[in-house]
């Protein structure tokens, strides 16, 4: 389970503090698909680097599993990132002219696999997404969705419990967008993962167990599927903007 | 276009990647610096040549050539003075002579004996100081007073007493100027030494004689006077151009140059492609610019405009840096005047650049940069106006099955095409070259992929070795690049292998002969420096008083000096009959050494450098008749030989031949057996006290005497070593550069490895697999298809040159160079791969 309490992160530009995160709290139980929806700038980049242990909070803390990752030294967070996490970006960030098979077994092989072994690990998972019949082809051969399948393939060979997505369908059509976030939420389930999907797709974020709503910095709402509202009092804490999961 | 909206984009260029085109800049100069510096190398020697020799001669259009060192009657001078068409006449004796500073430092320069009517011609009387032609004193030029490290004097307040040897005979003398390029000229840069007329024949015994008298015709006369000097001559004398030995110099430098011309032209390839990999790296970020002008509705045209403007802006600038950088390695690595050519020519030291070397550098670079720059321009066609933003893939596959076979298919026949170049002419040895290494550059995706084929399969054997399949994958990933670095080691390593291995077996060649032709004596007495033994000595009796000293079994005269034949200035070897001639072991060409020896020996026959004898159009057994100062002498050439390291070439003859013809009897070398008992060094001291300071010669042990002219023959050579290491410095540089900045520009996706949880370590040990690879791919091709550009170069060398190699032994240099070169390279790229593995794993996240 992830969990976010009251975390905070600022920025200093040209003598003038920016709150990129703003007192946000949060949690994702296992099985869960969280989308966190909202304009550029928002905050969701940072908020993510925050989950991923590449920035510290100002304030706040960020658990996952228990840990506190803010804690963690260098070397801890990369073993975070290698074995608990699992990334997935908008432009795919695939390696062209190398198979779909050993872009999928990439991040097996980072983390000590040998070739067969990391192979062996991530033919499943490719023959998971659609892409057995598939996985000798570069990603040049491949269209836009069949390449975010290789990238969600990759993010989980290595059977990651919190899966991070930032953009996953912002370089798809609406259908392809549509099928990508059903593929994650089905995995969700299946694999009992915490899932956050970082979106300006509207469309793509209704699909999501839950929805929350970034904006400069503040986490708005959740809801399941409805719109997002403005927080209501009671979820208002010690001047904080609060968002108790549902 | 409009030129100011032309420059506006181009700032905004470096603004925003300034980094790149820096090292884009960086690489052009790089490869220009190099091709500019061996361009300049090449054509200095001879451009400061005809300096000296045009300051020499002044007007003069014609001159009377002594064909022997000792000259001829200088009476000869009045009749020249009243020939009809002749305006001016001035006599000259010129002599080799070796000077002694008092601190100890010596030098070899050419003494000019003449009269204040030299002067008069060439205009020098009014800027000379008057010291230099006045008795008792020896001028010296600027250059040779500063190689013997005489301070800066005046002559008028301070003398310095110099010890002068010529003609084995030691003097003192005052030095009584110093020539400056205010009061001489050209003649300030050259080892040259002046001093009267008269004080020079008594020094070198050789009163009254004068071994050229430099001729300025009346206009329109030069046919007549040209006539009636020939008259004069009686075919005793040569009568020539007065410029004549800029011509017989180009013919000495022309072996070496056309070694050093292949060489350039490798040296120009590999430029070529440093420059080219360079601005291949600035590549996608202008397709990505030329996409975005698409986008906004930007011309075609307009932007077929702004990269070549970009271009030329790219490669002006560079090209100018480089040819700057050029000049400074030119006048520093390059700068050597050839030693052993000072003994029969008058060379300047001066570093001369002319206009042809600063355009073929800057037309190069300017070229290299725009063909490179205008790759991107692809995505103007049709229907490919998006391919930079929407395509990932980079430029098109060499690693495809259909361009493997074309490449396979390509290469091959290349390799037969030099091979067949090779086997029917030799003399195309650059062109044979230039396609090795073409052939070397198609090889290299074939190489890489067999490379990378085999380390997966380790890969796949080994599950422990688990980061080299995710280097393999980088390399696959960005195969173009990796190719292009590839092929840059290629070259350099063929390039350094093919021409540091000739080099060597060149060395090895003369090494030989050096070594048989020294040790046919125990203990030598020549002339200081006088390597070729060229200088007879003045007095005979030398040979004589060496034979009465204990320990001595026999004394041997040897002779020799040059003769200008044709457009060359051959060296002439009389060698006795007496003793074996050992010289010629390893030198025939055609004939038989043993048979060879006794037609010399039985007199009348000769043996002749090979590429004189093809010139003449002579084979052995044939006559060859040659302009000796006793007139036209015809010999039977006996066998041709390599040119035993003098590059105009060599004839062998007898002694007995020799003093016929030359009229001399007077030896330039004294060889001493020594009995069983005696021992050389002892020998040596012995006859050096007998003889004394006085006589000004060098008594030599045969190992000494053999170190010497080796130092001397390989100076020749030493371009030639400097090309090859410059080449192989260059190399080094420019991959390392164009590795760590490919590396550098790599750090968005090590980024993203760092968000996947990859440590730094793990990073580190990627790229260096990865470089490793793709360096021993490229330079395992270039080092073994070096070892056969070795075995052409060696061939053309021998057969066009005249050279004495000796035959291929690859040993460990290729070896040597490829391990210098993946080490050094892994070794500066570790720098910048260390400091990209550090990258911020967000850095994925900012795009």
């Amino acid at each position: 389970m992830l969990e976010l309490e009251r975390v905070v992160k600022h920025y200093h530009e040209a003598e003038e503090e920016v709150r990129a995160v703003d007192g946000v709290s949060l949690k994702i139980e296992s099985g869960e698909l969280v989308a966190l929806y909202g304009p550029s700038g928002s905050g969701k980049t940072t908020l993510l680097l925050l989950i991923a242990a590449l920035l510290k909070p100002d304030e706040g803390v960020i658990r996952y599993a228990g840990r506190d990752l803010s804690s963690l030294s260098q070397r801890e967070a990369s073993e975070y990132l290698l074995h608990d996490v699992g990334f997935i970006f908008q432009n795919f960030h695939l390696m062209p002219k190398v198979s779909a098979l050993e872009n999928a077994a990439r991040k097996l092989l980072l983390g000590g696999s040998g070739m067969r072994q990391a192979q062996a690990r991530a033919i499943p998972w490719l023959e998971r997404v659609g892409l057995g019949d598939r996985m000798r082809h570069a990603p040049e051969k491949l269209s836009g969705g069949e390449r975010q399948r290789v990238a969600i393939a990759r993010a989980l060979a290595g059977e990651p419990d919190l899966i991070l997505a930032d953009e996953p369908t912002g370089n798809l059509d609406s259908a392809r967008s549509r099928e990508i976030i059903e593929l994650l939420h089905t995995i969700a389930h299946e694999r009992g993962a915490c899932v956050l999907l970082v979106t300006h797709d509207e469309d793509a974020a209704a699909i999501a167990d839950r929805r929350c709503v970034l904006r400069d910095g503040r986490l708005l709402e959740s809801s399941t599927g409805g719109d997002a509202r403005e927080p209501s009092a009671s979820a208002v804490v010690a001047g904080e903007d609060r968002v108790e999961a549902s | 276009m409009a030129t100011r909206a032309l420059f506006y984009f181009y700032i905004r260029r470096l603004r925003v990647h300034a980094m790149q085109e820096l090292l884009a800049g960086v690489g052009i100069a790089v490869a220009v610096a190099l091709v500019f510096a061996v361009t300049v190398a090449n054509s200095s020697v001879a451009n400061s040549a005809r300096d000296v020799v045009h300051a020499v001669i002044g007007p003069a259009d014609l001159q009377l050539h002594a064909r022997s060192p000792d000259g001829f009657d200088e009476h000869l001078l009045a009749r020249v003075e009243r020939l009809p068409g002749v305006l001016h006449a001035a006599p000259l004796l010129e002599q080799t002579a070796t000077v002694v500073a008092p601190n100890g430092r010596r030098a070899t320069v050419n003494i000019a004996g003449t009269n204040i009517s030299l002067a008069l011609l060439d205009g020098l009387a009014e800027s000379l100081p008057l010291g230099a032609l006045s008795p008792g004193g020896i001028g010296l030029s600027k250059t040779s007073a500063s190689e013997l490290g005489l301070p800066a004097f005046n002559p008028q307040k301070r003398r310095v007493e110099i010890l002068l040897k010529l003609r084995g005979r030691a003097t003192a003398m005052k030095v009584s100027a110093v020539l400056g390029h205010e009061t001489a000229g050209a003649l300030a840069q050259a080892r040259i030494a002046v001093m009267p007329l008269g004080r020079l024949q008594q020094l070198a015994g050789l009163k009254g004689h004068v071994t050229r008298i430099l001729v300025q015709s009346k206009p329109g006369a030069e046919t007549s006077v040209r006539g009636e000097l020939k008259a004069l001559a009686g075919g005793r004398l040569t009568v020539a151009r007065a410029d004549q030995d800029i011509s017989l110099l180009d013919a000495a430098l022309r072996p070496s140059n056309q070694a050093s011309a292949l060489f350039a032209g490798l040296s120009a390839l590999l430029g070529f492609l440093f420059a080219f990999n360079a601005v291949l790296l600035t590549v996608p970020e202008r397709r990505a610019a030329i996409a975005d002008l698409r986008l906004d509705g930007t011309s075609r045209a307009a932007i077929v405009q702004m990269i070549i403007f970009q271009a030329l802006c790219l490669g002006i600038g560079a090209s100018v840096v480089g040819v700057l950088l050029g000049d400074v390695l030119s006048s520093g690595v390059f700068h050597q005047t050839p030693g052993y050519l000072t003994k029969a020519f008058t060379l300047g030291t001066s570093t001369v650049v002319g206009v042809a070397p600063v355009l073929i550098a800057l037309g190069g670079g300017v070229l290299a940069t725009c063909l490179a720059s205008l790759f991107p321009l692809q995505d103007l066609r049709r229907g490919r106006a998006l391919d930079a933003v929407l395509s990932d893939s980079g430029p098109a596959s060499a690693t495809s099955i259909g361009a493997r076979r074309w490449l396979a298919v390509t290469t091959t026949g290349l390799f037969l095409l030099a091979t067949a170049l090779f086997v029917l002419m030799p003399s195309a040895a650059l062109v044979a070259c230039v396609v090795l290494a073409l052939g070397t550059m198609l090889a290299v995706p074939l190489v890489l992929a067999a490379v990378l084929a085999a380390a997966e399969g380790l890969a796949a054997r080994n599950e422990h070795l688990t980061a080299l399949p995710l280097a393999l994958s980088s390399l696959k990933a960005t195969s173009t690049r990796s190719l292009a670095l590839a092929a840059t080691g290629a070259v350099a390593l063929f390039g350094s292998v093919a021409l540091g291995s000739s080099r060597d077996d060149l060395l090895r060649g003369i090494d030989g002969y050096t070594g048989h032709y020294a040790g046919s004596a125990d203990v030598w007495l020549v002339n200081p420096g006088d390597n070729q033994a060229i200088n007879d000595f003045s007095r005979g009796e030398y040979a004589e008083r060496a034979s009465r000293i204990a320990g001595v079994a026999s004394v041997h005269t040897f002779q020799g000096s040059f003769l200008d034949f044709g457009s060359r200035r051959l060296w002439v070897i009389a060698w006795p009959p007496t003793i074996p001639a050992a010289l010629l072991n390893e030198q025939v060409i055609r004939g038989d050494r043993a048979s060879a020896f006794a037609s010399l020996r039985e007199g009348g026959a000769i043996t002749i450098s090979d590429q004189v004898a093809s010139e003449h159009h002579v084979a052995v057994g044939d006559m060859l008749s040659l302009p000796t100062p006793a007139g036209d002498i015809a010999y039977r050439v006996a066998a041709t030989t390599t040119n035993f390291g003098w590059t105009p070439g060599a004839v062998v003859m007898s002694t007995a031949d020799y003093s016929h013809a030359w009229s001399s009897n007077t030896p330039s070398a004294v060889g001493v057996d020594l009995t069983t008992s005696g021992s050389a060094e002892a020998v040596r001291r012995a006859i050096a006290r007998e003889l004394g300071p006085a006589s000004g010669l060098e008594v030599l042990t045969s190992t000494a005497r053999e170190a010497t002219i080796d130092r001397s023959a390989s100076e020749g050579l030493g371009q030639l070593g400097a090309i090859a290491t410059l080449l192989l410095i260059a190399a080094i540089l420019a991959m390392a550069a164009a590795l760590g900045s490919s590396i550098w520009q790599r750090r968005a996706s090590l980024a993203e490895l760092r968000l996947e949880g990859a440590s730094r370590r793990r990073l580190q040990l990627v790229l260096l697999l990865e470089s490793a690879v793709m360096l021993s791919a490229g330079c395992l091709t270039g080092a073994a298809v070096g070892v056969y550009g070795q075995l052409i170069i060696d061939a053309y060398l021998k057969h066009v040159t005249g050279f004495p190699v000796a035959g291929v032994a690859t040993g460990k240099r290729p070896i040597e160079i490829f391990a210098l070169v993946v080490i050094t390279v892994l070794a500066l790229v570790s720098i910048p791969g260390w400091s990209a593995s550090g990258v911020p794993a967000r850095l994925a996240l900012d795009e």
